[in-house]
Order: C-alpha cells, then sequence, then structure tokens
C-alpha cells in the first residue's frame, strides 16, 4: 500500500511539474553585480546600447537625463558621447529609424526595448543575445538557438564574429531528432492496433535515448562548447560574454529604473514598521493585562 | 462642560455621533477570545482604503484609451514621482486583498461564522467577494499589457457559452469586434466609479449585519447568553480600546509583509505582475501561455477541467455560487471546529488540499495528467459542498463550553 | 476584566508613543501621494530652458517663445528707447522696480534687463492672466510697450506698469542668462550654469 502511494505521488509531482518547453541552450545565468561594479557595467552596457541598438530598437519610456543620474554620467557627458540625434538631455530615447521602413526591412517593427529585461527576464536576454549561429537554411543565414528563426540579423557579427553549433552537438541533435521520428513512428504503428512485440519497450529506448543525448547538451552548454567560432570578431569570446552582460544590466535597469532605490529605501521601510510593531506590541501587552 | 464636551452635545444633537461610536466601537463588545485568524477583518479594512486611495492617485495620472493605457502605466513608472510606489501599493493590494480575504473566509468556514444567526453577514460577505473579482478582473485590463489584453478576451468569451445569443453578448461587453479602447474605456468607468461604490456600501452592510447580531468565535459560542447585571456579555470586551490596540499590531504585521513584496519583489515573481504583460496589448499575438493572475486560478481550474464549454462555465459559475448557499449546508450541531468530530478536519484539510491543487493548476499549461488531477479536485471540490449536510451530521461532537476558553 | 494595578502612566505613555509614531508613519505614506502632484519628468522637459538667438533679431522687433508653456518676449531696444525709459519715473507705478518679485536680482531697476537692448519678459498680463499685445514706439503715442487687451492694462518697454490702469505689477522678468553675445538661455539664472 505504502509502495503504491509513494508511486503515485512521484507519478504526480513528475507529470505537474515537467518542463513546459523543450530544451532550450545555452542556458546560462547573467553574473550578478552590485554596487559600483553594476553602475559601472550599467555604463558599459548603454554604450554598447547607443551604437548597435539604438537605431532600431527606441527605448521610448525612458528618458536621456533621467538614465544620466541613475547611471552617474553627467548631462554634458551624456550629450558628448551618447546622444548623436538633435535630441534634448529631457527627451525620451526614441529609435531614429522610421517605424514603417523598418517594418519594411524586416517584415516587422523591431520591437522597443524599454520593457524587453521584465517581459523576457535577464537570463533569457543574456543567452539570447550570445546564440547567433550559422545556419544555412535561414535568408541571412544565421539562427538564433534561443529564439528559433529569429527576423533580427546578428547585429554584433563584427564583435563578435560568427559561431556554429559544434560537430558534437550537431551528432547529438541528430540523435534526438531521429529518436523522436523514431517514437512517432511506433506510436502510429500501436495507433493502428499494431500487435508486434517490443513496442512500448522501443519507445522507452528512444525516450531514454533522447534523454542522454539531452543531458549531454547541456554538459557541453555549461562548459561552453555549444559553439564554436569559424570566424573571429573584434572581441575576444570573453570579452564579448562580459560586453553582453553590460548590455542585459543596462536593459535590466531601464526596464525598471527606479528598482535599486526602492531596494535602498525598501530597508528604512520595514526598519521603521518594525519598530512601530513592538510599540504597538507594547501597547497591546499593556491593556490586554485587563483580560484575564 | 468644557468646550470639547459642548461641541460634542451641540453635534449629538443633531447627528448621532457619540451613539455611533458607542455602538460601534466603545462599546461594541467583542468576544475576548479572537485569536490570530481575527485579523483578517480589520486588515480587509486596511487594503480597501489603500486600494481606493492609491487608485484615485493613479487615475490622476493614467489615459484611459488604447493609444495611451501602455504608455501612461510606464509614465506613472518613470515620469511622476513616487508614481512606481503608487503603482506598486495598488498592485501588490489587490492579491493581498486576496490573501486577506481568502484567510477571512476560511476563519468563517472553520468556526462556522456563517452559520444562524450569521448567515446575511455571510451573505453579504459573498456579494463582496463577487464584486471584489471583478473588481479585480477589470482592473488587470487597464494596464493594457498583452496579458491583460489576453487574459480579458478569454474571461469575456466565457459568456459566448451562452446559447445561441453568446456571441451578441460577448459583442455588447467589448462594444467592438475585438477587445478595444472601447472595453477599456467602459472597463475603467466600470473599476474606478460602479464597482467600487457597490464595494463599500456592501462593506457597509456587512458591517452593520455583523454588529447587529455580534461577533462570533473560535469557540462558535454567543456570548450575548451570560450578562452581566448592566446586560454586558460576560465574555465581551469592548472594541476600543481592547481590539483596536491589537489590530494595530496585525496592521504593523501585515504591513511588514506587505511592503516586503513592494519593495523587494513586486511582481513576486510574476504572481503578481506577469511577465507577458510588459509587453503592450497586441490583438494579433496571444502569449505563449496563458494564466490568470494566482487568485482566480481555481475557478480557472473548474472551469478546464470539464471537457465541454458550456458544462464548464456552468461549473465555474457554480463553484461561486455554492458558496453563498453554506449557511443551510452546515448541519453539524456545533459551529467551531473546536468541537466537531474529527471527520470534519479530514474533510476540510482534503478541501484545502483541493483547492490548492486547483490553485496551482490553474498557473499551469494542461496536461492530460493534470487534467485528471484537476478533475478529481473539482469532484472533491463539490462533494464538500453538496454532501455537508450529510457528512456534517456524521460522527459524535466534543461537549461545547458554555463560557469561552482563554 | 479588572482594573486593579493598572499603570496609568505607562498606558498614557504608549498610547502616546504609538500615537507619535503611528503619526510619523502616517506622513511618510503622505509624502508618495503628495510627492506626486510635483511636475513630471515629462512636464520638466517640456519646461526645459529655452534657448533665444539673438542675432536675427532687428531693432524694435520683437520674438514670442515659448518656456514652461509660457509665452516669453524677447525685444531689441534702439538706444533713443533706453534712453527715454529713464525718464518716465511720474507716469509709471514702480518706475523703479522695488517689487523684487518681478524680476531676478542681476537685471537693471529701471530698464529691467541685464544688456540694455535686449529685454526679456514673461507675456503674461499681472492684472488677470492676458496675454499682452507689442506696441511699437512708432506705433502709439505712448511711447510704445505692451497692451493688454483684455483690460487696457499698458506697460512700458521695460515691461513697468502704467499709473490708471488695472495692473498694479510690472510685467515678470524671467530667469535668463547669456550663453554667449548672440544667445540667450531662458529658465537659467545669469551665473547658475
Amino acid at each position: 500500500m505504502k509502495k503504491i502511494i509513494m508511486i503515485l505521488t512521484a507519478c504526480l509531482s513528475l507529470s505537474l511539474t515537467a518542463a513546459e518547453e523543450g530544451l532550450v541552450l545555452p542556458h546560462d545565468k547573467l553574473p550578478k553585480l552590485s554596487g559600483d561594479a553594476l553602475t559601472i557595467s550599467m555604463q558599459r552596457g548603454l554604450q554598447v546600447y547607443t551604437n548597435n541598438c539604438l537605431g532600431c530598437h527606441g527605448l521610448s519610456f525612458q528618458r536621456y537625463n533621467r538614465t544620466a543620474k541613475d547611471l552617474e554620467i553627467s548631462d554634458e557627458a551624456m550629450l558628448e558621447n551618447i546622444i548623436f540625434s538633435d535630441a534634448k538631455i529631457g527627451d525620451l530615447m526614441t529609435n531614429t529609424m522610421r517605424e514603417k521602413s523598418a517594418a519594411n526591412w524586416f517584415g516587422t517593427a523591431p520591437p522597443d526595448l524599454s520593457l524587453i529585461a521584465r517581459s523576457r527576464g535577464t537570463d533569457w536576454l543574456y543567452n539570447y543575445m550570445r546564440a547567433f549561429y550559422q545556419d544555412e537554411s535561414r535568408p541571412y543565414g544565421m539562427n538564433n538557438s534561443v529564439f528559433k528563426d529569429v527576423g533580427m540579423p546578428h547585429v554584433l557579427e563584427t564583435m563578435q564574429g560568427i559561431q556554429t553549433k559544434t560537430d558534437k552537438v550537431k551528432g547529438l541533435e541528430n540523435t534526438i531528432e531521429m529518436a523522436k521520428a523514431d517514437i512517432a513512428a511506433t506510436r502510429k504503428l500501436l495507433e493502428e492496433g499494431s500487435t508486434a512485440e517490443g513496442l512500448s519497450e522501443k519507445i522507452e529506448k528512444a525516450q531514454e535515448s533522447i534523454h542522454v543525448a539531452e543531458e549531454e547538451l547541456k554538459t557541453l552548454s555549461a562548459a561552453g562548447e555549444y559553439f564554436s567560432l569559424v570566424k573571429e570578431g573584434k572581441l575576444s569570446p570573453e570579452e564579448f560574454n562580459q560586453s553582453m552582460a553590460d548590455l542585459v544590466h543596462f536593459l535590466d535597469y531601464v526596464a525598471e529604473p527606479i528598482k535599486r532605490e526602492r531596494q535602498r529605501l525598501g530597508i528604512w521601510v520595514l526598519l521603521f514598521i518594525l519598530g512601530f510593531g513592538c510599540v504597538a506590541y507594547l501597547l497591546k501587552k499593556e491593556y490586554w493585562k485587563d483580560i484575564h | 462642560m468644557t468646550k470639547m464636551a459642548q461641541l460634542m452635545q451641540w453635534v449629538d444633537e443633531r447627528f448621532p455621533a457619540t451613539k455611533v461610536w458607542n455602538e460601534h466601537i466603545a462599546e461594541y463588545y467583542a468576544p475576548k477570545n479572537f485569536n490570530f485568524w481575527y485579523f483578517f477583518g480589520s486588515l480587509a479594512l486596511l487594503v480597501l482604503v489603500n486600494q481606493i486611495l492609491t487608485g484615485i492617485w493613479l487615475t490622476m495620472n493614467y489615459t484611459p484609451s488604447g493609444e495611451e493605457a501602455y504608455r501612461s502605466v510606464e509614465f506613472i513608472m518613470r515620469d511622476v514621482d513616487w508614481g512606481w510606489l503608487l503603482r506598486y501599493m495598488h498592485s501588490t493590494g489587490a492579491s493581498a486583498f486576496f490573501v486577506v480575504i481568502y484567510l477571512h473566509m476560511f476563519r468563517g468556514l472553520i468556526y462556522g461564522s456563517f452559520r444562524k444567526p450569521r448567515e446575511l453577514v455571510w451573505l453579504f460577505g459573498m456579494i463582496i467577494f463577487v464584486l471584489l473579482m471583478a473588481e479585480a478582473f477589470m482592473g488587470y485590463l487597464l494596464p493594457w499589457g498583452n496579458m491583460s489584453y489576453w487574459g480579458a478576451q478569454v474571461i469575456i468569451n466565457l459568456f459566448s457559452a451562452v446559447p445561441y445569443y453568446g456571441a451578441d453578448i460577448t459583442e455588447w461587453i467589448r462594444g467592438d469586434f475585438i477587445i478595444s479602447g472601447a472595453t477599456l474605456n467602459r472597463f475603467f468607468a466600470l473599476h474606478v466609479v460602479a464597482l467600487p461604490m457597490a464595494l463599500l456600501l456592501m462593506v457597509f452592510l456587512h458591517l452593520v449585519a455583523l454588529h447587529k447580531v455580534g461577533s462570533n468565535n473560535p469557540d462558535g459560542i454567543e456570548i450575548k447568553k451570560y450578562k452581566d447585571e448592566n446586560g454586558i456579555p460576560l465574555d465581551g470586551i469592548p472594541f476600543h480600546p481592547y481590539y483596536t490596540v491589537k489590530d494595530i499590531v496585525g496592521v504593523a504585521g501585515f504591513l511588514f509583509i506587505f511592503c516586503l513584496i513592494i519593495f523587494f519583489a513586486p511582481e513576486m515573481n510574476g504572481f503578481f505582475l506577469e511577465p507577458p504583460n510588459f509587453t503592450p496589448a497586441d490583438p494579433l499575438k496571444t502569449p505563449a501561455h496563458i494564466a490568470p493572475v494566482w487568485y482566480f486560478t481555481p475557478f480557472y481550474s473548474v472551469l478546464r477541467a470539464v471537457p465541454d464549454q458550456q458544462l464548464g462555465v456552468i461549473a465555474m459559475a457554480a463553484s461561486l455560487i455554492i458558496l453563498f448557499f453554506l449557511p443551510w449546508l452546515d448541519r453539524s450541531k456545533v459551529k467551531s471546529i473546536r468541537y466537531k468530530h474529527w471527520s470534519f478536519k479530514l474533510w476540510l484539510a482534503l478541501f484545502v488540499v483541493a483547492f490548492v491543487i486547483l490553485g496551482y493548476l490553474g498557473m499551469k499549461g494542461p496536461t492530460p495528467m493534470r487534467t485528471l488531477v484537476a478533475q478529481i479536485a473539482t469532484v472533491y471540490y463539490f462533494a464538500f459542498f453538496l454532501l455537508m449536510p450529510w457528512w456534517s451530521r456524521w460522527g459524535a461532537t466534543k461537549p461545547v463550553p458554555e463560557r469561552v476558553t482563554h | 476584566m479588572s482594573n486593579e494595578g493598572v499603570d496609568n502612566g505607562k498606558r498614557r505613555f504608549l498610547t502616546l508613543a504609538t500615537t507619535a509614531v503611528g503619526a510619523v508613519g502616517a506622513g511618510f505614506i503622505a509624502v508618495p501621494f503628495l510627492g506626486s502632484w510635483k511636475p513630471s519628468a515629462k512636464a520638466q522637459a517640456a519646461g526645459a530652458p529655452v534657448e533665444v538667438p539673438l542675432n536675427k533679431l532687428a531693432e524694435g522687433q520683437m520674438v514670442k517663445v515659448e518656456w514652461r508653456g509660457k509665452p516669453v518676449f524677447v525685444v531689441k531696444r534702439s538706444s533713443a528707447v533706453i534712453d527715454s525709459l529713464k525718464n518716465t519715473a511720474q507716469q509709471l507705478k514702480d518706475p523703479q522696480s522695488e517689487n523684487a518679485e518681478q524680476q531676478p536680482e542681476y537685471v537693471d531697476t529701471v530698464i529691467r534687463s541685464i544688456r540694455p537692448d535686449v529685454l526679456v519678459l514673461v507675456g503674461i498680463c499681472t492684472h488677470l492672466g492676458c496675454v499682452p499685445q507689442h506696441k511699437k514706439e512708432t506705433e502709439v503715442e505712448w511711447g510704445g510697450g505692451f497692451f493688454c487687451p483684455c483690460h487696457g492694462s499698458r506697460f512700458d518697454l521695460a515691461g513697468r506698469v502704467f499709473s490708471g490702469v488695472p495692473a498694479s505689477k510690472n510685467l515678470e522678468v524671467p530667469p535668463y542668462s547669456y550663453i554667449n553675445d548672440d544667445n540667450i538661455l531662458i529658465g537659467v539664472d545669469e551665473g547658475a550654469a
């Protein structure tokens, strides 16, 4: 009885929490920073963003002067180094390209990125920016392993260079695909009422091989052996990773400019409430001496 | 007579200020054995005030139009001084409201607070609960994010289950062929004017009914049975100062958690503010995974558990409506869980488990296994109420004390 | 319930303490509500300082620019006008600009400007807020200046109000400064940047 319950709960919890999406790699975490190191990273991220992204992707809820203030940049430096258009310091950081022509070039207008870090999450962005790889089947010859068939070209090619999936990765993906096809075919046989022996074992075996291959892919990705460079860029892979971390830290800031301030303020608010709670508790205790 | 007393007398001759204060605060005798569960009534009032105040302030900068709504929310978040705090107070307050109300209702369930003579207190409370759901649902459309949009789309389409007139009704609710600025504007009007007024009225009635019959307590017995020579319940203590000072402690505790969320996790990991809502409403693109906000998910699960559109909607409505009948379903000889048969604790524990499972599943995409679990939980949810007239009478109860235990 | 041995002093103290801390808390809570009524970043950006070039402004002419949603008049005065402004004291209510609220301290009290030839004024009548019209010294017999069409208030070419009209204060001189000889910046005080 106990055993049955255990198995049942195990099944249940497994099937209830099963992954919602397929395997998406790379699956790295954005390096965490705080204090001045974070500010400096955000400043560099702003530079990367203005040089490479702002042309197409506006930050149309965010103002230059607010960004300058929060990132500890002077208004003069902001005007000199960041604002290339005739925008004023208090203006919104809108893009310079007209939306219609953009839609014509890329099939869809490049989205505004003010809130992208809140809708996609910072880890996703960090992985996405580093996941462009060579894929001859795509119109620009590039694909993205995090955002499959994305419309955006590999804008940072000069920085990163061009990478491709390693042979090992390609082999493993091939294995998975074949196993999946196997399963589908076997399932079809079963549905058609085939009573041939070993069909369900075959499915199990294929599923097992998928699992093994996926685990191996994860290990490769974690070890940084998911992609290999076929053409070098201006930056080394480490420098490029760092640059993308900067960019994502900046986007994380833009998505919620008040974040650091609110956390700083929150400490004091909580301390105050704690103090108030103590006094209120003493008052309650004093009055409730009457009741007993 | 002091000047102050003279002034009070002048007022009292024209308006029953002192009388109201005494009847409802200073000489409202509440049982002296209230425990932790009795904080949530006053906390619900606190959250209501928070929602109304921050809501009024948000309307000062919010623009209810399809073109400007999304931008105006970000305007509040960035360009308005302290706007971010007002917005987080409101968005966190919405979830806090449901946390508090669910706990408040659970209190009623375990101590039998809905039983005679408090049926109307329960019914008014249930109306408040339904109004609150409508209020929250309409409020959720206002940021005009993509989750706002598609959440509203799904819920409004529930009405398409109405036979024959379904399509016309949904079109009439939207005021357009799709959800549009017209829908947004009418939801705005209802959210900020009509429903809050109805809510305030019902809260007033809820309290009037409560103060007429007096509060229940964890022992589920009537304190009015034993009174002293002045007609004051022996186990009653004046609400003020004893419960005002106690509730202030509860308020401090609540505010600590409330501010912890506001200042350190306003999105609450996607539970309070869902990530897809940080992209503007797009009628051509549904988010990959639509789930209502957590407080609706138990009922949403009931909807999905039924493999038929019309029956699903009926089941969901029934899961709410059945709560109204609680005062007449419970046939136990005693009110409080303290003196009920152990089987009540089992039924109740399983009900909590079923409700939480339904809530959890409502946030997840459906799989055959999940649907099966949701169906089992749904069946139990209804069984709990529909079979209550029988199971609540089953088993021996413990002897109920004459006076409250403290 | 018993009231024996109640320490009333302690009760009073704790009640006061809770009330005091609670009042401070209420004060803190009021901050976001009151603070949100200040001009937003958008309003501040729209109200940012305005640069006005002077090189195209001919003598006797006026340009109107918008600063913080208000009309600001920039007039180039001839030396004849400047001289005449110094001899009209008896016709004016406040010839020496004694009402210090109406101009920054760094402008001359008689001709009311930093550089004698360039006059900068907020173009809002100090009576009831209409926008006065500019009248050249050659157009009218009262020496030229500003005429408010709403209630007939008149101001001279230094923005000083004439006697016998409804307005009682001189036209306001906004904060402004010279970036260089040919450009002024309205909204930033002289010497501030």
